[in-house]
């Protein structure tokens, strides 16, 4: 593989870090094959990036934001990339996780609040350190922690309801 | 629904083994291919691509519009003509004392909207890392008596990661500048430009956030003039229909479409006379400042619609606040379009047929 990294190397970040940034890239996709391209795109940022990460925080992090940055850039131009194929892409079917619903839900919320729920909840970091990978204020991130929880909170009751 | 839920649910969207597996498969496969035609076709290869460089970048300078900012807005070859009154090359270039050079290259604007294309170039040495930066500046119109006229907006670089080159040092910002009401418009002014700092917000040990300052460019104080001229690239359209938002009928100042942005100002917001009312803004600004694109949409002369890319800025502003009963939201288009050929505009599901 090129850069300065060696083929073992990025195949060891690989495995550590495809799940994460496959979830990442799923959430803010929203579909399978963009999700895979988006986290291929990001491994191939990995191999070209020549300085050594600091750590292995510094490692997840860097991934995170490089996932973020990849989706985000991708959606600016999705419209005008992917319009003619929209047809397409809603025919594409995939296992849906058993909590349907709730993914659902997830994903009728704004991008930031998605992202902040997915690293405060399941990446198990704080409201600081999931603002400060964001680039973000604390303050700021825990507001988003609230809607989010509270939105999921009326979408399912709605859906459970009626 | 509980946090374990949640938990529960990502791990449900794990990548399976096969997927995994097939991923890295595609990452070594592009690997080689980029190889073997490295090897195989490099000096073809560099050919070609010297020339539809020189092709493209023969079509961008004739057609004057910088390929980044084709890139940011979504614009192909084809909708040039579209946006080419509202470009204002500028090229203006400043090395400051601290060794980073400022280079303002060219100005994308509307009535109410100024995308202005910088690149900034850090002093050799310098090691900059993957952030989301953010660019401090100052704008102000200097022909423009502003006695009894107010000058603001949204304002705020965004960093441009795909246009960057940080292994060379050279960091690729999109200046936004958004009127607010009483701001008047951007058409026919000078507008001074003035840097000021260049960084990205992140966390200082125990303490708070901090601004990290990369570049400081204020003891300086260069400015750029940027001339807009006074053809309005975009279109005004008006109603007498009024707009309703959280139960308030609201009389709407003007609607306006360019190729790149459509506006929407509404007055009479239940505020005068009246103390400030945190409340009644908020629900305002719950609706009218709501993310969701969906809340705004064009239908074109052929029937298709344009929906927004993303919503700039939302103004609610109060008389207790020494400001108007008025306010504004600003979107950018999904699509280029041509202002003429819009036949009505729908906000929060009311439709506005296309009127001058």
């Amino acid at each position: 593989m090129k850069g300065n990294r060696s083929t073992e190397e990025v195949e060891a970040i690989y495995h550590r870090h495809i799940k994460m940034v496959y979830q990442i890239c799923l959430m803010l996709m929203k579909n399978v094959p963009d999700a895979e391209d988006a986290a291929q795109t990001v491994f191939r940022k990995v191999m070209e990036y020549p300085k050594p990460f600091r750590d292995p925080e510094h490692e997840k992090a860097w991934l995170i934001v490089t996932a973020r940055n990849e989706c985000k850039n991708q959606l600016k131009h999705w419209w005008r990339t992917h319009r003619e194929s929209e047809e397409a892409m809603e025919k594409l079917t995939w296992e849906q996780p058993e909590d349907g619903e709730l993914w659902d839900a997830v994903l009728t919320l704004p991008q930031h609040q998605r992202m902040a729920l997915y690293l405060c909840y399941y990446q198990g970091y704080t409201a600081r350190e999931a603002a400060e990978i964001m680039g973000k204020n604390p303050s700021t991130v825990r507001t988003w922690l609230v809607q989010g929880r509270k939105k999921l909170k009326e979408v399912l009751e709605v859906e459970y309801h009626g | 629904m509980d946090d374990l839920d949640l938990r529960r649910m990502f791990d449900q969207i794990a990548p399976t083994q096969e997927q995994e597996a097939t991923m890295l498969d595609r990452l070594h496969r592009t690997e080689r291919e980029e190889h073997t035609m490295k090897r195989g076709m490099k000096r073809g290869l560099v050919a070609l691509v010297a020339a539809a460089l020189m092709m493209t970048a023969a079509f961008a300078v004739a057609a004057g519009l910088d390929q980044r900012l084709m890139d940011y807005f979504g614009i192909g070859q084809e909708d040039l003509t579209l946006v080419s009154n509202g470009i204002v090359q500028v090229d203006k270039s400043h090395t400051y004392k601290n060794g980073w050079t400022v280079e303002v290259k060219q100005l994308l604007f509307d009535r109410y909207c100024g995308e202005i294309l910088v690149d900034l170039t850090a002093p050799e040495g310098t090691v900059l890392t993957e952030q989301d930066y953010r660019m401090d500046f100052q704008t102000l119109p200097t022909n423009r008596d502003l006695t009894n006229q107010g000058w603001g907006g949204g304002i705020g670089g965004e960093y441009l990661p795909e246009s960057s080159d940080l292994a060379h040092g050279r960091i690729s910002m999109l200046l936004h500048v958004h009127l607010e009401v009483a701001s008047g418009d951007l058409l026919g002014i000078k507008l001074k430009l003035t840097p000021e700092k260049l960084g990205w917000w992140g966390l200082e040990e125990e303490n708070d956030w901090e601004f990290h300052t990369l570049a400081d460019f204020r003891e300086e104080s260069w400015t750029v003039k940027l001339t807009i001229p006074e053809e309005d690239p975009g279109r005004t359209l008006t109603t007498e229909q009024p707009l309703n938002v959280a139960g308030y009928e609201l009389p709407v100042k003007q609607l306006y479409v360019s190729p790149i942005s459509f506006l929407y100002d509404v007055s009479g917001l239940p505020f005068r006379g009246q103390p400030f009312d945190g409340d009644t803004v908020d629900g305002l600004m719950a609706v009218m400042g709501d993310e969701e694109l969906t809340n705004a949409v064009l239908t074109m002369a052929d029937g298709s619609q344009v929906t927004m890319a993303a919503r700039y800025f939302c103004q609610i502003s109060h008389p207790a606040e020494g400001m108007f009963d008025q306010g504004r939201v600003i979107y950018r288009l999904a699509d280029i379009i041509d202002p003429n050929q819009v036949s009505s505009v729908t906000i929060l599901d009311q439709k506005f047929p296309a009127a001058e």
